[in-house]
């Protein structure tokens, strides 16, 4: 363990919220399905919601789209924040909500802040349309008929052929994920079955080499997440707090092409479509926390694809770049004795829910030893890596469940 | 929702940057599209069946179409040059799922990073020679092709 920030476990999560609605109940907005896990975090915290004095929002949820998202949070809330603002960084913007509200209790300008997120997309819009339009340079890309797998595709297309992995390595994490969504009364997939490399590799090719298995399951409705954040030293054991350990932030590129556009600064000392911005990002917040991937219990992360997990697996540092082929085969996330990683079957499995903290929600879960899936044996450190765009800006933090850890 | 702008190329041009352009394929928005005065002689050279990439007068280097300073030198002095239409395939996909129906009678079809000649990289739609697949590092022409609801883009066809 090298040596860590001041900011190691200063800051404390000590109340969570969630609400899930699925394709089978009444429709709900995106604003409706974040209210809900607001108010249920606010009264799992057991404050009052006017100690809290900073709002920290995702960006605007699709299919709902209001300028300044904050401000409809803080409307419905009824509350007179001192700090309020959407985080915009896509998907990574809805963990880095916590490293913003850490800073903020922090610096002392605010005893509690609350940080939300949440999306009822698919219920309202088509989210392969709706997707590709967000991900892609409309000038440069969209003209094309690019799909959100054919974006990524190129990265997975080149890291392939840099590192010769093969489909059925991939696949393998497909695979194991299903494990654990078996497990996960939440998952979109828990009636699916275990599945099988073969049945990876003949799904329905989408966006070569990315298969329909090989993708993300569109989660049919909606999660909202909210947690409740203040300082170690008012944390109360009751709340079951949640340390915050380290965090960081790393955003390359806004559209695919600019990715090679990029050089001379960290991941992309020369442009490249293996290394993301999850490096850089995880580089911070293990200096923060001073721990390894040596320290870490659980992994979860928001990668939506099979190649982009295994490059996550080698950004994190669980292997080396290039390495995440032999890491995978070799057992290395095995839901039997690997490391626990998605745990509770991650995007491919548990289902992708458009914008929402439901991996950290997974993390906070195992640490307090209430997963409602599987449950991890006595873990103590998590590590959640949040993505957005295609592996355009990440954000990583590492949870840990006691305050000296 | 009523899809009632024109969808050709043509169009594109004709509005400024502050109108932006929804971007249409048949009857579904994509999004706002933002033909902007940087990226304006780009789209009068597809319009001329030409490709125009930035090039620096300051330092020389080459830079992407959209860019309005120089990645090398932090210059704004950007000049549109015709690029040479030749470089290679940098990495692709092959798309067997449309994002809309308005391309799903060319499916399939590839789309990929091409590294010009020049030394940027522009994103296409890339052609592979006939009966062949299209792969890594194949040395790729400039040409045009009806794209979509799009018109005639610019696109790269795999030359040997």
């Amino acid at each position: 363990m090298g040596s860590s920030s001041v900011l190691k476990n200063a800051t404390a999560i000590i109340g969570m919220g969630t609400k899930v609605v699925t394709n089978k109940d009444p429709r709900i907005t995106s604003l409706q399905v974040q209210l809900h896990a607001c108010h249920n975090a606010i009264k799992a915290a057991g404050i009052d919601k006017r100690q809290i004095g900073g709002v920290f929002t995702c960006r605007a949820p699709m299919g709902f789209t209001a300028l300044q998202w904050n401000m409809r949070i803080v409307q419905e809330l009824k509350i007179v924040p001192n700090l309020s603002t959407e985080i915009t960084a896509h998907g990574a913007g809805v963990l880095a909500t916590l490293s913003y509200a850490a800073m903020a209790v922090q610096a002392g300008v605010v005893d509690y802040a609350i940080c939300c997120s949440g999306c009822t997309g698919p219920l309202w819009v088509d989210m392969i349309r709706v997707n590709a339009s967000i991900e892609s340079d409309l000038q440069f890309e969209a003209p094309y008929g690019v799909t959100t797998p054919a974006l990524y595709a190129q990265w997975a297309q080149r890291y392939m052929y840099e590192f010769d992995v093969k489909p059925e390595e991939l696949a393998i994490i497909a695979v194991e994920n299903r494990k654990w969504a078996l497990r996960h009364p939440d998952a979109a997939m828990k009636d699916k079955g275990e599945i099988t490399v073969e049945d990876v590799l003949n799904s329905k090719m989408l966006a070569s080499p990315i298969r329909m298995l090989d993708s993300s399951t569109w989660y049919r409705g909606g999660i909202g997440s909210a947690v409740v954040i203040t300082r170690a030293d008012k944390a109360r054991p009751e709340q079951r707090p949640v340390y915050i350990s380290g965090f960081g932030s790393a955003t390359t590129h806004e559209w695919l092409t600019d990715r090679m556009h990029l050089s001379g600064v960290e991941p992309a000392m020369t442009p490249n479509l293996t290394t993301t911005g999850a490096k850089t990002a995880a580089d911070y917040a293990y200096a923060m926390a001073g721990l390894t991937p040596k320290d870490i219990d659980i992994v979860e992360t928001s990668v939506p694809f099979t190649f982009a997990n295994m490059m996550a697996l080698e950004d994190l540092g669980f292997c080396k770049k290039g390495e995440g082929k032999y890491f995978v085969r070799d057992g290395g996330i095995s839901y039997e004795d690997g490391l626990p990683f998605n745990t509770n079957g991650g995007y491919l499995s548990f289902g992708q829910p458009p914008h929402g903290m439901h991996m950290a929600v997974e993390a906070i879960e195992q640490l307090r030893g209430q997963a409602r899936g599987k449950q991890v044996k006595n873990p103590r450190r998590a590590l959640t890596h949040f993505h957005g765009g295609p592996l355009a800006t990440h954000a990583v933090m590492i949870l840990s469940n006691e305050e000296g850890l | 929702m009523e899809a009632t702008n024109n969808n050709s190329v043509e169009s594109v041009q004709d509005m400024t940057w502050a109108e932006g352009v929804p971007l249409m394929a048949g009857q579904y928005m994509m999004g706002l599209a933002e033909p902007s005065p940087e990226t304006k002689d780009y789209w009068q050279g597809v319009k001329e069946g030409r490709l125009f990439i930035k090039q620096c007068s300051g330092c020389g280097k080459h830079n992407h179409p959209r860019r309005i300073f120089c990645t090398a030198c932090n210059s704004d002095a950007l000049e549109s040059v015709e690029a040479k239409g030749t470089g290679t395939v940098y990495t692709f996909s092959t798309v067997y799922r449309a994002p809309v129906p308005a391309f799903e009678k060319e499916i399939p079809y590839s789309v990929g990073v091409l590294e010009l000649s020049e030394g940027i990289y522009l994103f296409s739609r890339i052609i592979p020679e006939k009966g062949k697949e299209v792969r890594i590092g194949a040395p790729v022409q400039l040409t045009f092709q009806e794209t979509g609801p799009n018109g005639r883009l610019p696109a790269f066809q795999i030359v040997g």
